[in-house]
């Protein structure tokens, strides 16, 4: 079985690579539109903690979810069999558990705790506060985060790689048009994203498995599910009760005691194949288990769930005061916006000139990790909605081109102090030139200057707010690079331009 | 505009300039080759056959670079790049002169996968098997210009590296330098902070077009941008004139292609500031125009 298990999870982590780098824009295709080769959407289908909270924090359902029920129903057959089976993340801390004790990094016993349960408290913390139209999930969800990990971390690493200078020209070809679609990865966020992503990982150094154990919610879902399981791991009278099998339990499920914990189970079989009587067998056992969830834990969940969301709540600053909160393209409300946003990072991953970025603290707390535009690291390409074709969640919505190229996300200003023109009375003239919108909305004024006693003309570029779309190619592009004398913040008129 | 007036005066101008030999700069002519149909293959294969045909310029085994104007996300009829016509029907001229490969890449303004995709210069430059390419850092090297006010700058080494390279620009207005034709299309084949060169921008397209020696410049009038450019984006500004000039003289082939667009050579400082320091011919007087009309 053990085998079996390995060949799913190698399997099913070559799929989750397979979409994940699929996710990119065609370099070498000239005849279509902005298009992607592929969606990561397909990642989340099998995710019914997505699914349900975003459901329960926006209250919109979209058909494709509905996939997540095949794998509800599959895990009341057959019981957790995702984490140990499926789940991409998991098999990452398989993986580094696999090594941590081939290094000897447990030795101590595997003694039981209670922490197991840790994981359930935060599930119904995240389904309470989704109640309240905030949706925790993005953060705390394994795909979510791997996704996240990979996108906002990995892949400014593997830009840091492409960027060798003795790398052969075919490997960084091979980088640049089939890993990561753009030369650029610049996000002030990768090193949060990174911290937290390979905390998770190295806590397998501690216990293995750490997280699926311990922590994850979608694996506390599935426990939950898979309390009504109809197969699970039995044991037989020929238990010598060796307790070898408790020892090789990594999901602390105790299969070799009384008190098997079937929620906990994750399939692993490692008990299976080494009990050596085999009185272990995987078959059909309709006992139901029972998770000792306290009731003063899920009353503090609860409790907590509150007090967090007050919280967040006192600190929640009006979004539309900060001037640097420009949304992608597509996002409209900001109310929505955060309600369906599983902060991936997927639209990242796929801006083709770097614009897209995890907010740090620009949206308010609960706006963390969800991407928003920043005119300095690069710009909204005016015929390109990747992020709207990408976004699992229709977050931001999937627009047509036509009218993504009329959505508003801010309005620029010109710094007279710094502007070459206004400032020194030479031309210049390069937001002009790269503004996209038809007519553009940055137009000049002329007049005349006198100097050396000679007349000539300077052109002094103004923004038309009627026009602008806030695409910040003009503060990218300003030779005044350090500030740029031409900058947007997400003021503006709202919905697309007519 | 090309009414009958400017008309007349281009022809009259034309013919003086043939018959009577040049007095000042005594000696060799520039040669411009301007062809007009409105198959515009047509008139860019008539327009080099004019100049000498492309035996002249390209040799067996070459492998050739082409910079056309594929600077802005705006499709063909915005006449912001260069027409992919025109383009493709040179690739394939190189190819039957016996042209080992030919390249074609720029280095655009606005998102380049945007501007190669709606350019249609990409899709019908592979279409006749030419190379092109998104530049990547990599491609670029800082080399020396050898300028007054451009020392080094990071350059796109393709078209320093093959045995001939061709200018294929597209004539249009430009808010900041009047007009961009094809002394101002080698600023493509740069990278760097090129916002910053608009400070001393007549100075730095002086210097570029000395830096880069294209074998032969090829002018595309077909679509001429009479407003609103560089980037345009609207039919209005755009007047389909079906030309092409051919020339080894970049300046003339700008002076030229300058009354198309209603600009008086004169009064573009890179023309006058080449044409003083011996890159090209600006006065119709030191020219040979063969004109034809398919």
């Amino acid at each position: 079985m053990k085998r079996f298990r390995l060949i799913s999870q190698i399997t099913f982590f070559v799929i989750f690579i397979l979409i994940f780098f699929n996710a990119i824009i065609d370099l070498n295709d000239f005849s279509g539109g902005f298009s992607l080769k592929g969606g990561i959407k397909y990642i989340f289908i099998v995710d019914p903690l997505i699914t349900i909270n975003t459901f329960l924090a926006s209250h919109r359902f979209e058909l494709i979810y509905g996939f997540s029920i095949i794998f509800i129903l599959l895990t009341l057959v057959l019981g957790r069999f995702f984490c140990g089976w499926v789940c991409p993340f998991g098999t990452i801390h398989h993986f580094f558990s696999f090594i941590a004790s081939k290094l000897n990094f447990y030795k101590k016993d595997n003694k039981q705790t209670n922490f197991y349960r840790l994981k359930y408290y935060l599930l119904f913390f995240i389904l309470f506060t989704a109640i309240f139209g905030i949706n925790l999930s993005g953060y705390f969800d394994p795909l979510s985060i791997v996704v996240k990990g990979f996108g906002i971390f990995l892949l400014p690493i593997l830009s840091l790689f492409y960027k060798l200078e003795f790398l052969p020209d075919s490997i960084k070809d091979f980088l640049f048009y089939n890993i990561l679609g753009r030369e650029d990865y610049y996000y002030g966020q990768a090193f949060a994203v990174g911290f937290f992503f390979l905390l998770l990982i190295v806590l397998n150094f501690y216990k293995s498995r750490f997280w699926c154990v311990y922590l994850c919610p979608l694996g506390g879902l599935y426990g939950l599910l898979s309390k009504y399981s109809l197969f699970k791991i039995r044991r037989d009278d020929s238990c010598l009760n060796c307790g070898i099998c408790n020892k090789y339990c990594i999901a602390q499920a105790e299969p070799g005691s009384e008190s098997f914990k079937s929620s906990e189970c994750m399939l692993l079989f490692d008990c299976v194949d080494r009990c050596s009587v085999r009185a272990l067998d995987y078959t059909f056992y309709n006992k139901s288990s029972k998770i000792d969830l306290t009731r003063r834990g899920m009353v503090s969940s609860s409790v907590s769930a509150l007090v967090g969301m007050s919280l967040i709540n006192v600190s929640l600053i009006k979004p539309e005061k900060n001037p640097s909160l420009l949304r992608p393209p597509g996002a409209e409300n900001e109310k929505d916006f955060l309600a369906l946003c599983i902060r991936c990072g997927g639209c990242m991953k796929v801006c083709p000139e770097n614009f897209l970025q995890p907010a740090f603290l620009q949206a308010g707390i609960i706006g963390y990790w969800t991407p928003i535009g920043n005119p300095s690291f690069g710009y909204c390409v005016y015929n390109c909605n990747l992020c709207g074709q990408i976004c699992p969640t229709g977050a931001i919505k999937n627009l047509a081109i036509e009218d993504k190229k009329r959505f508003v996300i801010g309005t620029a200003f010109i710094d007279k102090n710094r502007c070459l023109p206004y400032a020194y009375n030479v031309n210049c003239m390069v937001c002009e030139e790269h503004c996209p919108t038809s007519p553009k909305a940055i137009f000049f004024y002329e007049h005349t200057v006198l100097k050396n006693g000679k007349e000539y003309i300077v052109k002094n570029p103004m923004v038309n707010p009627e026009l602008c779309i806030g695409c910040g190619i003009c503060t990218y592009k300003c030779p005044v690079s350090d500030m740029p004398a031409i900058y947007v913040t997400s003021i503006k008129k709202g919905g697309l331009l007519t | 505009m090309i009414n009958r007036r400017n008309f007349l005066k281009f022809g009259f101008a034309t013919s003086v300039a043939m018959s009577i030999p040049s007095l000042a700069e005594g000696g060799i002519k520039s040669n411009l080759a301007i062809a007009e149909s409105t198959d515009h293959r047509k008139a860019a294969s008539t327009a080099i056959e004019m100049l000498g045909g492309i035996d002249k310029f390209i040799k067996k085994g070459d492998v050739v670079a082409i910079k056309p104007n594929m600077a802005w996300a705006r499709e063909p009829q915005y006449a912001a790049n260069t027409n992919p016509e025109v383009v493709a029907e040179v690739i394939k001229l190189c190819y039957k002169a016996g042209a080992k490969k030919v390249i074609v890449t720029d280095n655009p303004c606005d998102n380049a996968r945007s501007v190669f995709n709606l350019s249609k210069i990409p899709l019908l430059a592979q279409k006749e098997n030419a190379d092109v390419f998104i530049p990547q850092r990599r491609h670029y090297e800082n080399m020396d210009i050898g300028g007054k006010f451009l020392g080094q700058w990071p350059v796109l080494k393709i078209f320093k590296e093959v045995d001939k390279v061709i200018n294929i620009p597209v004539a249009k207005n430009h808010s900041s330098s009047k007009v961009t034709i094809g002394m101002k299309n080698w600023m493509g084949a740069i990278g760097g902070n090129r916002g910053f060169l608009h400070q001393n921008l007549h100075q730095a397209i002086f210097e570029l077009a000395t830096f880069f020696k294209p074998n032969l410049t090829l002018i595309d009038c077909t679509r001429i941008m009479l407003q609103g450019g560089p980037s345009g984006g609207s039919l209005s500004y755009v007047r389909k004139l079906n030309r092409i000039i051919a020339t080894t003289d970049v300046v003339a082939g700008d002076a030229v292609a300058c009354e198309y667009l209603e600009i008086n050579p004169y009064d573009v400082r890179y023309l006058t500031l080449a044409a003083d320091n011996g890159l090209g011919r600006i006065s119709k007087s030191n020219m040979n125009i063969q004109y034809e009309k398919i």
